[in-house]
């Protein structure tokens, strides 16, 4: 069955790749031809660290800003890269290539003219298919929403927009985001930059694959059990889910209101740890509308002294999932080299995760995934994605065995924050071994991950190392809650010993 | 009737206080101990002048101004806390709000107060004051029922929480508050429970003092006590503020840790419950919120979000909605003359006021409700089979209707209910408070069946908005009637602000005749 989606898949990405793409600029409907991607097969040219698109998020605003680069220039550059490394990754899978051109020129214009200038002014960003872009088709890669173009920015998007960033497109996820690979009926497969091979992970595959094959500065991503994260990890990229409840949902296509609403957060992928920072400042704070929102002020890194850090290290989360002896070397590689640095280093992993994770999952199926029917009837799709169906199988229970799950979750909750009291940082693998091939089996270990969906903590993403099937290896760092600064703060101090992001060379 | 009355009793001549040298130490000293602070109503005297107060007596002082007369060597912390013993032993045998008393500890503590005072030792804001909590919270050494059978000699290790940060800051217990069976099995008593009986209203005993937090109204309105901690799942601080005439606020979710707090946090109602101070007067709610507020690392639901200065907020230029009638339950003529009168002072002082109700009040009340019954009381039941409580009161029995919704339509409901709040922010996004009664009616009396209340409060669980109360009127028969001020989320300063301008208007709390 597996097999045969594949190919299904296959074949739909050929489609989307010489389609025609609608675009709504302004108020009216525009057909505008899509870039041309002839059919390479291999991801090419590796860039090289001088290259434009090699730059972080950070440095290439800086460039603009300064006009050592036009942000015409930059954005020329990013649809060049796109064109040749998209065919084989299939990553980004709506381009709107057209209007970020125009939105260069008018940038360059504002700069010319001493505008007032936003801290992305003119630098290019992707966003992943389940956020809304107003005049740009946002599917959440369920067949229902195929073609649909929203009339509003989702709160993110018109946030990293007002601040200048330029959209050039959309990145590929699993339909309502519901995968730990990025496979769809719309769109079909993501690979992975370092080898096509092999899943870019998931459900914010496309993010990470086209973030780490230099085909966007950033991206934003969204994690309610690993989402960002394990992208991150599998395409060797920087990201972070941030504390729940700092970065509005709104216009996330995926409309997780109700009980597992606070488990969603959408954060920033990009090459640099440094982009993180930047980018979470823009995103973060208050709508009005997303009633989840708190806003707890984000310090400056710059503000936090690593030698006064308690770290608290795991690379067994409680047998649940066993990582693989070069995943447990690469973290203790990374402690060893931070003994001295940080006040102090223990062997500790929050308590009750295995358990934490037994409730959360009976808790998530209680309804018998009507929670999922219920969005699949809302985008108007009939037939779902085969893993997705598979979770809406009517099992249900009483409300009241429900409303007591909730309860022991909190209870977990507090449980765990008790044993947070200890430590500033704690870090820990954020999956058992690199990205797997396409077809081979690809256990959940989400026990890395998700529970720091339910404790909510700040969980950020470096890679930190390479298989020894020459994939990608990320370490996870996680901060008490609000304190992303504190984890921005080391990790750049991992990327900094461990060179973070590579070119992929496939 | 119980054991604590038997403490009550005891000693009770060594409490009368020294009230006189209190007075002869100054009257004329007394306009000097208001705290100056500039700009705005906030700078005004808060000792006089108040309808209703006779400044002289040292329990109807605001806490506020005990804790700068202890500051300032005016009065002793032991004066405070014998002359509040005294006011409890001579009040509570007509209202029953106070259910244990740990006078004697009290009395150490204040003793071992004036000593640091006296030392010169750095001294916290509430140095002295004494304050009593709502059974509901955990205090170490002093017996914490929570109203429940199960718990009914529990005497608690460690502090909730809050009670610890008062008693940081100086503060002195002086005993628990009435609470009915886990905050919740109140029903039209307002506070009462199988083990201490029923609370009344120190201004008419044949009325109800609201609830849950009914002890911590009648007991601080009454003079027994210069503030008291009360906890809001539905109305439960607002609701006795408005009932005893007192002032007090629901903080905004989020802001107050609920460690120690039974029942604790957690589970599918946990934003909707905040911990909340009630005090006489405005300014006392201010100065606690500041010490209350903050993350404790085991409260996971509890925020770090920044507490702005009530004394900060412009009053000119505030945008301000008002409703008098949200269509679940039309109140008395007075109660909606409160809220008109509040919405006009508002408007001379320079805001811009509008009648205005967020859209779909009543749809989103009911589903909020209906979600709650939704698990049929299984909650309440988890509660009694964790603490070993056999025999529930009747009023929490009345919860438990084994009525369960299937989860399918339970998690629905949620949904709804978080699409009604963020329809909700969306309104409020226009206003910077919003004027409304706490409730329909004013106390009702105990012999009658009080019609359903928390119609006007539970709301604001729901959205996790701060609301405060304060008393802004009178009903025909010498009723006290609140005002609700709620605010923008984490503008609990907002909401002070303008219940402080209310209780300049309005005198705010005044002295009960018992």
């Amino acid at each position: 069955m597996f097999t045969e989606h594949v190919s299904a898949a296959g074949s739909l990405v050929g489609r989307s790749c010489r389609r025609d793409f609608l675009v709504r600029v302004g108020g009216g409907v525009a057909v505008v031809a899509a870039a041309s991607w002839s059919g390479r097969s291999r991801v090419e040219a590796a860039v090289a660290p001088g290259d434009l698109v090699s730059q972080s998020a950070v440095k290439t605003a800086e460039a603009i800003r300064t006009g050592k680069v036009s942000s015409s220039e930059v954005v020329e550059a990013y649809i060049r890269r796109i064109e040749l490394v998209n065919p084989s990754l299939n990553a980004l899978v709506m381009p709107c290539f057209d209007r970020a051109r125009s939105e260069a020129r008018a940038a360059d214009e504002l700069r010319a003219k001493g505008g007032k200038l936003g801290v992305l002014h003119g630098v290019p960003m992707t966003l992943k298919d389940s956020i809304d872009t107003a005049g740009v088709v946002s599917t959440g890669c369920t067949l229902g929403r195929k073609g649909f173009v929203p009339a509003e920015d989702a709160t993110v998007t018109a946030r990293l927009r007002a601040a200048g960033a330029i959209l050039l497109g959309k990145t590929n996820t699993p339909e309502f985001t519901m995968g730990s690979f990025t496979d769809n009926l719309v769109y079909g497969r993501t690979n992975n930059p370092y080898d096509t091979s092999r899943i870019p992970g998931g459900s914010s595959g496309g993010s990470g694959a086209l973030v780490a094959a230099a085909g966007t500065p950033f991206d934003i991503g969204s994690d309610t059990g690993g989402s960002i994260r394990s992208p991150c990890h599998f395409n060797g990229v920087a990201g972070i889910k941030p504390t729940n409840c700092r970065v509005p949902r709104t216009g996330h296509i995926v409309d997780l209101h109700g009980i597992f609403n606070t488990r969603t957060q959408l954060g920033p992928i990009a090459r640099r740890v440094e982009d993180l920072d930047l980018v979470l400042r823009v995103i973060q704070g208050t709508d009005m509308v997303d009633s989840h929102v708190v806003d707890v002020p984000l310090g400056p890194v710059g503000a936090v002294k690593l030698k006064e850090l308690k770290v608290a290290f795991y690379t067994d989360s409680e047998g649940y999932h066993q990582p693989r002896p070069e995943t447990v070397a690469m973290v203790q590689g990374i402690i060893h080299r931070m003994e001295g640095e940080v006040a102090s280093i223990e062997e500790s992993a929050p308590p009750a995760i295995a358990e934490g994770l037994a409730i959360m999952q009976k808790a998530r199926s209680a309804g018998g995934g009507s929670h999922i029917a219920r969005t699949a009837k809302k985008a108007g799709t009939e037939k779902l994605f085969h893993m997705v169906q598979s979770r809406v199988n009517g099992k249900t229970l009483k409300a009241g065995e429900f409303t007591f799950l909730l309860e022991e979750e909190d209870r977990i909750r507090k449980q765990q924050l008790g044993w947070l009291k200890k430590y500033d940082v704690v870090i820990c693998p954020v999956h058992a071994y690199g990205a797997p091939f396409h077809d081979a089996p690809n256990p959940s270990t989400a026990s890395y991950r998700t529970i720091y969906n339910l404790n909510g903590w700040p969980a950020g993403v470096v890679r930190a190392g390479t298989s020894s099937e020459g994939m990608p290896m990320g370490i996870q760092v996680i901060g008490r809650p609000w304190r992303e600064d504190v984890v921005f703060a080391v990790m750049g101090a991992i990327e900094a010993m461990t060179g973070g992001w590579q070119p992929p060379t496939v | 009737m119980n054991s604590s009355n038997t403490t009550l009793k005891s000693g009770h001549r060594d409490w009368r206080v020294s009230r006189r040298r209190f007075v002869a130490a100054g009257a004329t000293a007394l306009g000097a101990v208001a705290v100056s602070r500039g700009g705005s109503v906030w700078a005004a005297d808060s000792s006089g002048g108040r309808p209703g107060e006779s400044a002289d007596e040292l329990v109807y002082l605001s806490a506020t101004q005990l804790a700068a007369a202890i500051r300032m060597k005016k009065v002793s912390a032991t004066e405070a806390v014998l002359a509040y013993l005294r006011r409890i032993d001579e009040v509570n045998p007509k209202i029953n709000a106070v259910v244990t008393l740990c006078a004697e500890r009290a009395l150490a503590e204040a003793k071992a107060a004036d000593e640091a005072l006296a030392k010169g030792a750095k001294i916290g804001p509430l140095h002295g004051v004494p304050f009593t909590i709502k059974d509901s919270l955990e205090t170490a050494g002093v017996r914490s029922t929570s109203g429940t059978l199960g718990r009914a000699f529990h005497i608690p290790a460690k502090d909730a929480t809050v009670v610890a940060r008062v008693r940081a800051a100086g503060a002195i217990l002086l005993g628990k508050s009435n609470t009915p069976e886990f905050t919740m099995g109140g029903g039209s008593r307002g506070t009462a429970n199988l083990l201490f009986g029923q609370t009344y209203n120190p201004y008419n005993l044949a009325h109800s003092p609201a609830g849950s937090s009914g002890g911590a109204g009648a007991i601080v309105a009454a003079g027994g006590a210069a503030f008291d901690i009360g906890s809001d799942l539905g109305g439960s601080v607002r609701l006795p503020c408005h009932a005893n005439g007192v002032a007090g606020i629901k903080p905004t979710s989020g802001r107050t840790p609920r460690t120690g707090h039974v029942p604790g946090y957690g589970g599918l109602f946990d934003s909707w419950q905040q911990l909340g101070p009630l005090a006489r007067r405005v300014e006392d709610v201010a100065l606690l919120m500041p010490i209350l507020c903050g993350e404790d690392m085991e409260d996971a639901f509890c925020y770090d979000v920044p507490l702005g200065d009530p004394a900060l907020v412009k009053l000119s230029g505030l945008r301000v909605a008002y409703y008098v009638d949200n269509g679940v339950f039309t109140p008395s003529p007075e109660t909606q003359a409160a809220v008109k009168a509040a919405a006009g002072w508002l408007r001379e002082a320079g805001a811009e006021v509008r009648e205005d109700i967020h859209p779909n009040y009543k749809a989103d009340y009911e589903i909020s409700n209906k979600a709650r019954e939704g698990e049929g009381g299984a909650w309440q039941v988890r509660l009694m089979k964790r603490y070993g409580t056999v025999v529930a009161d009747p009023g929490l029995k009345q919860r438990i209707t084994g009525k369960y919704a299937t989860t399918p339509d339970f998690v629905e409901m949620m949904e709804e209910v978080d699409h009604a709040r963020s329809r909700m922010l969306q309104w409020i996004r226009n206003y910077d408070v919003v004027l409304c009664p706490v409730s329909g009616v004013p106390a009702s009396r105990l012999d009658q069946p009080a019609p359903r209340d928390a119609n006007y409060t539970r709301i604001y669980n729901v959205t996790g908005w701060p609301a405060s109360v304060v008393r802004a009127g009178t009903s025909p028969d010498g009723l006290p009637i609140g005002l609700q001020i709620v605010g923008q989320p984490w503008k609990d300063d907002v909401t002070l602000a303008v219940a402080r301008f209310i209780e300049e208007r309005t005198g705010g709390w005044k002295k009960p005749s018992i």
